[in-house]
């Protein structure tokens, strides 16, 4: 089915580079690598790891009730921050009811700290002390912490912030919780349900659990360095859209799950490459721009390639990766790589992916290339073989 | 047909709550109005201010499980175990396994993966090495952690929030969409919700949702401990739950799962399936007001029913049960009341209204899910589930709670409401068998 293209109106970022899409786009064009070995001691048990972490964020620096920060962690703080970002070039409409904004988060999940760990059993002289919890236990513990490790606690933070009564929905976890993020956001301006939709995408806290997780999921320390981020990417109805305020027009999307079998892997990703583009009503030919997943991990980038060649053939777009300059940001990762697919169609020119795949993209030697690409094709891998192709063009 | 005006049909459910392994037993356990809460027994609650809860039996969910899918134990937390025995149950009605093509069913679950546990927390805090003489400054000592074998890493998988979804989509061979849904108490209703939108849109036939929750800890209560949310005053365990009564005083925690098949119209008609009933709207809604409270004037809550009510093209007037979601809080009822009265106007007088929590308690990510099953066998057997414990008429709530007993009566089209703490709104509009 054709998709009827949406004018996106605005965008948010949060990342190792800083917060807003600038210092992101400025560490991508320098190739300059955001990641470096993380000596926290926190993770000293494990093996060395590159991380790109966020600084931490004050939260009345991005206009968050005192109160309610009690109950917010960094994890609720990228979030906020990122859409603080996308309404800082583009407020929404003061017109537009509350109920016309529909906003939808794929977000990693909430790990407590070692700080509220260790505060739960410790007793006065600093032992563990079971009896000491049941007795005690709520004095030792951050104030609602328990509640704060909920996600909807910190996606309904942002919606009390702006007062966003619309459509929504939390997804958990990783990039394909993004990824239907943006499909239901995009679906819900695209069908009349809200004048104004945000889709947001947040990564996990990079924490013991959180790589201890990845260490069960087989992405590390196979895969290179992971991130912490948050994109938010904003969709409104064309007729509503500024004009002046377009950064580009997602075209179309597809999403398919791999099977288990020998190849399946490739055949989704290519699945879902072809089926973007055919919602978008375009040609591989017409792609001038290619964002790939490209996580480092072989098996993964192996199976990205053989899709890639099977749906370009001698088509060669220019090359875009990003987890080489921000690591993996999992649930994070489909809105930082949307919204550097829209910089990079607004600036009129692509940049490649060092060190990857070079010979399936254009550009290969390093550094901007001038050119006109019109269209964007972003694709992503999330757990359990989801595989997702999202459609952006260039606003004419 | 595809695209946006299919409709979506309930083929097959399960659930397993306090009051009874399957749908029938659960149904029939609450038309008797009876509670299936009772004192804590999955921890020592002594020193909390609330100690009853609506526990399901160690052996009787074990009974409840089908030995299919060993491999995914290991993953499979609490909830998730219920969970899949709640999708067995809804599979084998459906003839789910008769389904060919397997990338056409997706699955959409609420729910949250686990809380870390106080017992947890202990058997790892000997391998937190401090450094420089402050306790909280340090490392964990992960090789040491391992090689004693003290810690099950697959604990740090079972916290996943989407460990439901992938666990059911494996275990029962769904390899269409995915999704996961986190939204605290909306999670079931959200999840039943985006199934309709995911099979409307024509990119899956056939959806398995639901949710699930098995928080009764004591992490799991505490966080409603502080915020005074759950019942402290009560005579007995079975009286506390007690949905828009004067003495209500907060919410009993419950465990749960309960699952729906969903699909197409023309999906099931073409292969014969049984439709039990229809999902004929959704709507949801933000509050935007606090996390911890309702919008006063249960905004949300009002968005939620009309646009339910909106999508499903019926009007108020049609509407003819309200499957509230009636925690037994003094908020939540009085605002749940308020916002069905500006929704139906005069018409709401003449609503029966009534909550599945009064009998089985609040099953958090599971609640959705049990509770429009329930609405569904209602319409079914052409009963009305009462609200139990309801003794003391308070001024805000003073509409028709169908007060402790069954009532004899049919009925076609329902709502059922599902409020998440944080502000998250979900209401399904609910259409009867009679459509086959």
């Amino acid at each position: 089915m054709k998709f009827s293209p949406l004018p996106i109106t605005g965008v948010g970022l949060v990342t190792a580079a800083g917060c807003g899409v600038e210092p992101a786009w400025e560490a991508l064009c320098a190739g300059r690598s955001l990641l470096a070995l993380d000596t926290n001691p926190e993770l000293a048990g494990f093996p060395p790891i590159e991380t790109a972490r966020c600084a931490r964020i004050d939260p009345e620096s991005i206009g968050a009730d005192r109160r309610a920060a009690r109950i917010m962690g960094h994890h609720t703080h990228m979030l906020l921050a990122a859409v603080h970002d996308a309404l800082s070039g583009a407020p929404v409409n003061l017109e537009m009811a509350g109920e016309e904004v529909a906003f939808f988060a794929g977000m990693d999940s909430v790990d407590p700290g070692s700080d509220d760990l260790l505060g739960a059993v410790r007793d006065s002289g600093g032992r563990a002390d079971l009896g000491h919890f049941f007795r005690e236990g709520m004095d030792g513990i951050p104030p609602l912490w328990p509640l704060g490790l909920l996600n909807a606690v910190g996606f309904s933070q942002v919606a009390i912030q702006h007062k966003w009564r619309g459509e929504n929905a939390v997804f958990s976890a990783g990039a394909e919780a993004t990824a239907r993020a943006v499909c239901e956001a995009a679906d819900s301006v695209g069908t009349g349900k809200a004048r104004l939709a945000l889709s947001a995408g947040v990564s996990g806290v990079i924490s013991p659990r959180m790589l201890a997780r990845a260490t069960r999921r087989g992405v590390w320390p196979q895969a290179g360095g992971l991130g912490e981020g948050a994109g938010v990417i904003r969709f409104e109805k064309p007729e509503d859209a500024d004009a002046s305020r377009i950064l580009g027009w997602l075209k179309g999307y597809s999403s398919v799950r791999a099977l288990k079998k020998r190849g399946g892997l490739a055949r989704a990703i290519q699945k879902s490459a072809q089926g973007a583009l055919a919602s978008a009503g375009l040609a591989p030919g017409e792609v001038d721009l290619l964002v790939i997943h490209g996580e480092g991990e072989s098996r993964a980038d192996d199976a990205e390639a053989e899709a890639i060649h099977s749906v370009f053939g001698r088509h060669k777009p220019w090359g875009l990766a990003t987890k080489g300059i921000f690591g993996h940001l999992w649930g994070g990762s489909p809105a930082l790589d949307l919204i550097m697919a829209l910089r990079a169609l607004a600036e009129g020119g692509a940049l490649p992916a060092p060190g990857m795949m070079e010979n399936l993209f254009r550009g290969a030697a390093g550094g901007l290339e001038p050119d006109e690409p019109r269209n964007a094709l972003v694709l992503l891998q999330g757990f359990d073989g989801v595989c997702a192709g999202f459609v952006v063009g260039k606003n004419a | 047909m595809a695209g946006s005006d299919r409709r979506v049909v309930i083929t097959g459910y399960g659930a397993m709550t306090p009051l009874g392994g399957d749908v029938a037993s659960t149904f029939d356990a609450a038309r008797e109005g009876r509670s299936g809460i009772d004192v804590v027994w999955r921890f020592d609650p002594e020193k909390l201010p609330c100690r009853i809860a609506g526990e399901i039996e160690d052996e009787w969910l074990a009974s409840q499980e089908n030995g299919g899918g060993r491999r995914l134990d290991k993953f499979s937390t609490r909830g998730v175990r219920m969970m899949r025995v709640a999708v067995s149950q809804a599979a084998r009605a459906a003839r789910l396994g008769e389904v060919p093509e397997r990338k056409r069913v997706g699955v959409a679950l609420g729910s949250h993966g686990d809380h870390p546990q106080v017992e947890e927390l202990l058997r790892i805090f000997p391998y937190w090495k401090p450094t420089d003489g402050d306790p909280l400054q340090g490392g964990w000592d992960i090789k040491e952690l391992k090689s004693r074998g003290v810690y099950d890493l697959m604990t740090f998988f079972r916290r996943k929030s989407d460990v439901a979804t992938s666990v059911v989509a494996l275990d029962f061979d769904c390899r269409g969409p995915t999704v996961s849904i986190c939204s605290a108490c909306a999670a079931g209703a959200q999840a039943i919700g985006e199934s309709v939108r995911l099979i409307r849109d024509a990119k899956a036939d056939v959806m398995v949702a639901g949710g699930c929750e098995s928080a009764i800890t004591y992490v799991g209560f505490l966080g409603f401990v502080l915020l005074t949310a759950l019942v402290e005053r009560y005579e007995t365990p079975q009286s506390a739950s007690r949905p828009f009564d004067r003495r209500r005083n907060g919410f009993v925690m419950s465990e749960g799962a309960g699952a729906l098949i969903l699909e197409s119209y023309e999906h099931a008609r073409a292969r014969g399936a049984e439709i039990l009933g229809e999902v004929l709207g959704y709507g949801d809604s933000s509050d935007a007001f606090r996390i911890t409270d309702m919008h006063p004037r249960g905004l949300g809550a009002v968005f939620a029913m009309k646009k339910a009510l909106e999508d499903a093209g019926v009007a108020p007037g049609s509407v003819e049960y309200i499957n509230a979601h009636g925690t037994s809080t003094p908020k939540n009822d009085s605002t749940e009341t308020r916002a069905i009265k500006e929704v139906f106007g005069a018409h709401a007088e003449r609503i029966p209204i009534s909550s599945n929590k009064s009998m089985i308690g609040h099953t958090i990510g599971a609640a959705g899910a049990i509770e429009a099953i329930l609405a569904v066998e209602g319409m079914r057997r052409s009963e009305i589930l009462p609200t139990i414990n309801y003794q003391n008429r308070d001024p805000k709530c003073d509409l028709d709670y169908v007060p402790n007993e069954t009532r004899a009566q049919a009925h076609r089209v329902a709502l059922s409401n599902s409020f998440g703490f944080g502000g998250q709104n979900a209401c399904l509009c609910l259409g009867g068998p009679e459509i086959a």
